[in-house]
């Protein structure tokens, strides 16, 4: 009863830029498949080829025996829904207030003489849930679920409308460890029942977890496709990237007694960062992670938090002018690049002069000088034009260029920020930022690294405190590091370990 | 290339676009036309007066230029104006019961314009500060400068009718500012404002490109959270861009003093400070672009206050729609280019 899906010969272009070039793609019956590669492969233009969502220039799709390629009107969302294949976005598409119930029959409500029998509705989805075993509350406000449940919620409202073939588009992006488990052990549940499901990612190891075969793509065409049992972490990275990749990792992990160039107290948070040192800050998020950077980067707006206090460089901030606190060698690498980090129709050289503009000779503006265009070169900001749009730079670019105007000139003894700092990067760029946070930490740097990659805390971190509502008091200390309680203190917060013992 | 194309392509658009209003009141385009052309640039005498008009176009275009470089639109250049005319009235009055020996150029007199010029750009300036100041208080500059210019006129209103009044007239006038402060037209028509004007509008915009604070001014403007995050002090630039800003509309005000009327009429601006919003973005903070939508609107507002004597049916109201259809047309500039890119793309894949 279930169905291949598969894309042969693909291609889609968008003005001068090619998405993909030629994208084969067999999905099985059946299966759990992985759709894998780097920012700008052609993932997401594959994808939705493959739902209709958007037109291929050429090549066949196929779904069981029918090609769907040359229909009138064109292949698109509502007949993939129709052919039982539903789709879940990345960003979720749920109205918050709304109950689970409301929400999962949006679209497809049952009706009794034009009113609406949720009474039938409940128990459709009441069988659902049990032949499924994906278990919500249905009467509960959706904004109120955890994430973990909000993702099931998209997953059982593809369900509900008789979908057999879903299509995931990065779907463990914001959850916790723990909750990416529950989440893949649905997808197997969902594969028992006879479903094919067609994933997303560039997590590899939840693909090593749970998918039968995997696709790679690279700049827009498929480079191979492997059974899992055959294959490794290592050889999809190396696919992915065209070459063999050195993540860095932190050496020495002993937690010192090394000077503290800032202590800080927000609320139940308590935080020192030492010189020398990567402190990890592990956390679901939105339990404080924003509030304590933000403290820590302005700190004289912060200064009406109640019960706050921090020192720099071993002054309190209340001493410190607005003025003074621009000056203190504090490297900022935001969160949001896009928000915080660039001005997007700035060029390279632009960029690279936020915030130090005023140190320039005589104030004038000039073109790049060598010294700016060996920053660009040495961070492999490409292209390393320093006339480059920022905007028209890719994503791991983007946050290059933030990376070497931020560590690039920075003094010995200084602060560095970094949050999320590989967030939606390639790989190749993700070992790149790793290397230079680690020799920035090298030079006696106290960094501070909030990410929700656990791999990449527990790789670079000398310790990881665990963030849990605002209150920060579990701390990691050292290789190795246990995964596995972290993510429950991440859930759970300090008590976890009460219970646990 | 390209450039030439969409101008001449929008310049096409704007033409038909008129032609079809006034061939719609029963007039004929071509003889609306040539009256506009002649009348604003027809003559000497006639081109004197269109850089008459263009000079307070070109200081409020600078001004409202300005502010939106750091993302801020200042809708209170005609407020901001009045308050530097108020304020340059006020010191005319001073100095005329103060110095009323001086009577011939001298250093006194130069330094007694001088400081008018200062009295109008501080006058514009607080006006600007203030909806800065507001701004940082999360008021948005656009409410505040729109009420704001409500206030600077009745303040010009209360001006002339109480402390500046001119005895000696019925209209709505202050009194003359001293005989020896009074400065002449520099060429028939057009005053010393121009130059000025020019040097402004070009020290200004290319500040704003080239130095240090031009490019804090920017930064602010296009991404104010990154520039927060990499040290930029945002607030402070906002607060002294506006007031730079409104101090540059306020310089219209000493014009208006100073250089041309030598007193302050009541309503002297016939929305100087809205058309140069217009004139700001059409051009699109360039300098070439800021003097020639200056001209542009400096002649258009000469040439429609002759249509209206020289046409049966073309009225002051309907020049005013001439000139609004002209921005229309103009401001559909980028848009033609992406369109003309877009054509060119299509023939190339079809080849």
């Amino acid at each position: 009863m279930g169905f291949n899906g598969q894309l042969k010969g693909i291609h889609k272009a968008y003005g001068a830029c090619v998405a993909n070039q030629s994208v084969d793609l067999l999905v099985r019956s059946g299966t759990i498949h992985a759709l894998v590669g780097e920012n700008g492969a052609g993932k997401s233009t594959a994808m939705k080829i493959l739902f209709g969502a958007i037109p291929s220039d050429s090549g066949v799709i196929k779904f069981g025996d029918t090609e769907v390629t040359n229909r009138s009107p064109r292949w698109n969302p509502e007949q993939a829904f129709r052919h039982g294949i539903g789709m879940v976005h990345q960003h979720f598409m749920l109205a918050g207030p709304e109950t689970v119930l409301d929400n999962l029959v949006l679209g497809a409500e049952t009706t009794h003489y034009g009113l609406r029998n949720r009474k039938q509705e409940r128990a459709q989805l009441e069988e659902l849930m049990t032949s499924t075993g994906l278990k919500l509350p249905l009467d509960r406000a959706v904004e109120s679920l955890p994430i973990g449940l909000q993702s099931r919620c998209e997953i059982l409202k593809v369900l509900y409308r008789k979908a057999r073939f879903l299509i995931l588009d990065e779907p463990t992006a914001v959850l916790t460890p723990q909750e990416t488990e529950d989440f893949l052990a649905t997808l197997r549940v969902l594969r028992q029942h006879g479903n094919t499901i067609l994933i997303v990612t560039h997590k590899l190891k939840e693909v090593m977890a749970v998918a039968d075969e995997a696709t790679v793509l690279r700049a827009g065409s498929t480079v191979a496709t492997r059974k899992i049992a055959d294959t490794s972490v290592a050889e999809l990275a190396e696919l992915m990237v065209g070459r063999r990749l050195q993540l860095p990792k932190v050496t020495a992990k002993n937690f010192s007694a090394a000077k503290a160039l800032a202590k800080l107290t927000l609320g139940a948070a308590k935080l020192e960062l030492r010189a020398g040192e990567i402190t990890g800050i592990a956390g679901v998020e939105g339990n404080g992670q924003e509030e304590l950077i933000h403290a820590l980067a302005n700190p004289s707006t912060a200064l009406k938090l109640q019960n706050f206090e921090l020192e720099l460089f071993g002054r309190a901030a209340r001493h410190y002018t607005a003025k003074d606190v621009r000056g203190l060698p504090i490297a900022i690498i935001p969160a949001d690049r896009h928000r915080e980090g660039l001005v997007l129709d700035f060029n390279s050289t632009e960029n690279l002069r936020l915030g130090r503009e005023q140190t320039r000779g005589r104030g004038l503006f000039k073109a790049a000088s060598p010294r700016e265009m060996e920053l660009l070169k040495s961070y492999d900001v490409r292209p390393s034009n320093p006339t480059a749009i920022s905007r028209g730079l890719s994503g791991g670019n983007q946050q290059k260029l933030i990376v070497a105007r931020e560590l690039g000139n920075l003094p010995n003894d200084s602060i560095v920020l970094a949050v999320h700092p590989t967030r939606g990067v390639d790989l190749g760029a993700i070992e790149f930022i790793h290397g230079r946070l680690l020799e920035a930490a090298a030079k006696g740097a106290a960094v501070l690294l909030v990410s929700s990659e656990l791999d990449e805390l527990m790789s670079l971190s000398h310790r990881i405190g665990v963030i849990y509502r605002g209150e920060l008091s579990t701390w990691f200390d050292g290789s190795p590091y246990d995964e596995k309680a972290i993510g429950v203190a991440m859930l759970s917060g300090p008590r976890a370990k009460e219970v646990r013992a | 290339m390209r450039y030439v194309t969409t101008t001449a392509i929008t310049w096409i658009l704007a033409l038909t676009l008129t032609s079809i209003a006034v061939w719609a009141v029963g007039e004929s385009p071509l003889h609306v036309l040539k009256i506009l052309g002649a009348s604003a640039f027809g003559s000497l005498d006639n081109f004197s007066y269109t850089l008459f008009y263009a000079t307070p176009m070109l200081l409020t275009g600078t001004a409202v230029a300005l502010a939106l470089q750091a993302g801020l639109f200042n809708i209170g250049a005609e407020g901001q104006l009045y308050v530097g005319a108020v304020c340059a009235a006020t010191w005319g009055a001073i100095t005329r019961h103060w110095l009323p020996n001086v009577t011939t150029v001298s250093f006194t007199g130069i330094l007694v314009v001088i400081v008018g010029a200062a009295a109008a750009f501080a006058g514009g300036a607080c006006w600007g500060a203030i909806a800065g100041y507001l701004r940082r208080r999360n008021v948005h500059e656009v409410i505040s400068t729109i009420m704001l210019n409500f206030i600077g006129m009745s303040l010009v209103n209360w001006a002339v009718l109480n402390p500046l009044k001119n005895p000696d007239t019925q209209s709505l006038e202050t009194v003359w500012i001293g005989q020896a402060f009074r400065v002449p037209h520099l060429w028939k028509q057009m005053t010393y404002g121009f130059p000025i004007a020019l040097v402004i509008a070009i020290g200004v915009l290319w500040g704003v490109k080239k130095t240090w604070w031009g490019f804090r001014i920017r930064a602010t403007g296009q991404n104010e959270n990154a520039a927060r995050t990499a040290g930029i002090p945002v607030a402070r630039t906002a607060f002294v861009t506006m007031a730079l800003s409104g101090g540059i509309a306020g310089l219209v005000g000493f014009h208006a003093v100073f250089l041309d009327a030598h007193r302050m009429i009541d309503g002297f601006s016939p929305g100087f400070g809205f058309t140069g919003l217009a004139v700001a973005l059409l051009a699109r903070g360039s300098i070439p672009g800021l003097i020639f939508a200056a001209m542009l609107f400096g002649g258009l507002h000469k040439g429609s206050l002759d249509l209206d004597l020289e046409t049966d049916r073309v009225t002051r109201d309907l020049s005013a729609v001439i000139q609004a259809l002209i921005l229309v047309a103009l401001c559909t500039q980028p848009k033609i280019g992406q369109i003309l890119d877009k054509l060119k793309f299509r023939r190339k894949e079809a080849a």
